[in-house]
């Protein structure tokens, strides 16, 4: 995660999946699992030594395995409307490495251990119309803003993860999180569904 | 830590550049106002589990993944893992798109079992197994119970077994003359394929209950 990206890697359609490609893997076609891992293995395991540094070297290969296999089973699911490849790919990762935490966990539990830390669960079901207007909301937000949350929220990297990508210090990340955080829920309470929904209520 | 002034990752793209550099300008604001009050932790708590990439700007979406593309290279050890990964996952969607044989012949190997035991189970040779997997014995002449037992055995998943007998019995239908085959009109199965599949939906719904 701490290497840079080179300009070589990021030519134009270097890692641009083609449909041809996912198309090939949605049916099954044996080139496709070598052409995904060459394009993608470098990023998920990278991903994964930021997400779940914790995991170690074998962990971490560990999560990236079932995340390869689990993102070529579950290809039909990818919808390229909501996001590039890469980033479904990368929210594979996050369900690997949820399994795998909750099966060391297990483990550690029959060997009469201390648990892992449990992971952190969405309190509430969020309803649709609340899903619209939280993401009219983020349309609000600068990109700097919205950059932020999504390496910390949607992404769920550590802070210091996003600090070496970004090249600024932990401290500063710190900041700009909690910044876009305020900012987006200063946005929230204008939108009368937000508030209702945070209140407890929904109409 | 200060940006690295040599860091030209976006060079190539304004957008993505100049995002780049606003996120990593010195922050110059008053440090008081940084700290969050409960209310808006609850709030942002409550909210942030929602987010999801498609309400992210393309410019973001493009950004971030430019940002985490980079990663390391595997090693061969581990590329070759990842490699069989993939194509274990190229297999099962195989599978799930096959025909009964095709899906339960993975099925069997995904669960080792050896196919004595599953011979042992329904009652058949070794060769016999070898003959319905490949598709050379017909699965008309097995019959519904043998079937259900077959699907039970490897484990497969009632709904797609049924759906893939369902696939093997249209493909065989088309390969056949109409007359042979039963069928009313192009697209339609005949009467005594269509029992057969209610019989094993019902054999395995019965398993399940």
């Amino acid at each position: 995660m701490s290497q840079p990206v080179t300009p070589a890697r990021t030519k134009a359609g270097r890692w641009r999946v083609d449909d041809e490609l996912i198309q090939a893997a949605r049916e099954g076609k044996e080139h496709a699992g070598p052409f995904l891992v060459s394009l993608y293995a470098p990023m998920l395991l990278g991903y994964a030594r930021g997400l779940a540094s914790d995991l170690g070297d074998s962990g971490c290969e560990q999560i990236c395995e079932w995340a390869v296999e689990r993102a070529v089973r579950k290809i039909d699911l990818y919808d390229p409307t909501k996001g590039d490849f890469a980033g479904w790919a990368r929210g594979m990762l996050r369900y690997a490495a949820l399994d795998y935490r909750r099966d060391n966990a297990r483990l550690q539990s029959l060997d009469g251990l201390d648990l892992a830390e449990p992971e952190k669960l969405p309190s509430r079901e969020i309803p649709e119309d609340v899903t619209a207007a939280l993401a009219e909301v983020v349309g609000q937000l600068s990109e700097a803003d919205q950059a932020i949350l999504a390496l910390r929220e949607i992404e769920q990297l550590p802070s210091q993860t996003v600090a070496a990508l970004l090249g600024i210090s932990d401290a500063a990340v710190r900041k700009r999180y909690s910044r876009a955080r305020q900012r987006l829920v200063r946005i929230a309470q204008n939108d009368q569904r937000l508030t209702s929904f945070l209140r407890g209520g929904h109409p | 830590m200060s940006p690295d002034p040599a860091d030209n990752r976006f060079a190539r793209d304004p957008e993505l550049a100049q995002l780049h550099e606003e996120l990593t300008r010195p922050d110059d604001a008053d440090d008081h106002d940084a700290s969050e009050t409960d209310t808006d932790e609850r709030a942002a708590a409550t909210l942030l589990p929602a987010l999801n990439a498609s309400m992210l700007s393309p410019t973001v979406r493009r950004y971030v993944t430019e940002l985490l593309i980079g990663g390391e290279n595997p090693t061969p050890s581990t590329r070759q893992k990842l490699v069989e990964a993939a194509n274990r996952g190229l297999r099962n969607r195989r599978a799930y798109r096959a025909a009964l044989p095709a899906l339960l012949a993975f099925k069997r190997e995904e669960a080792n079992i050896e196919v004595t035991e599953l011979a042992d189970a329904l009652q058949v040779s070794a060769g016999d197994v070898y003959d319905m997997e490949s598709g050379r014995l017909n699965v008309r002449d097995l019959g519904a119970e043998r079937i259900a037992k077959w699907v039970r055995t490897v484990r497969a998943d009632p709904a797609v077994a049924v759906g893939a007998l369902r696939h093997v019995l249209e493909l065989s239908a088309t390969s056949r003359s109409p007359q042979a085959a039963g069928r009313r009109r192009s697209g339609q199965i005949s009467d005594t394929d269509r029992r057969l599949i209610d019989d094993v939906d019902a054999l395995l719904s019965d398993q399940e209950s």
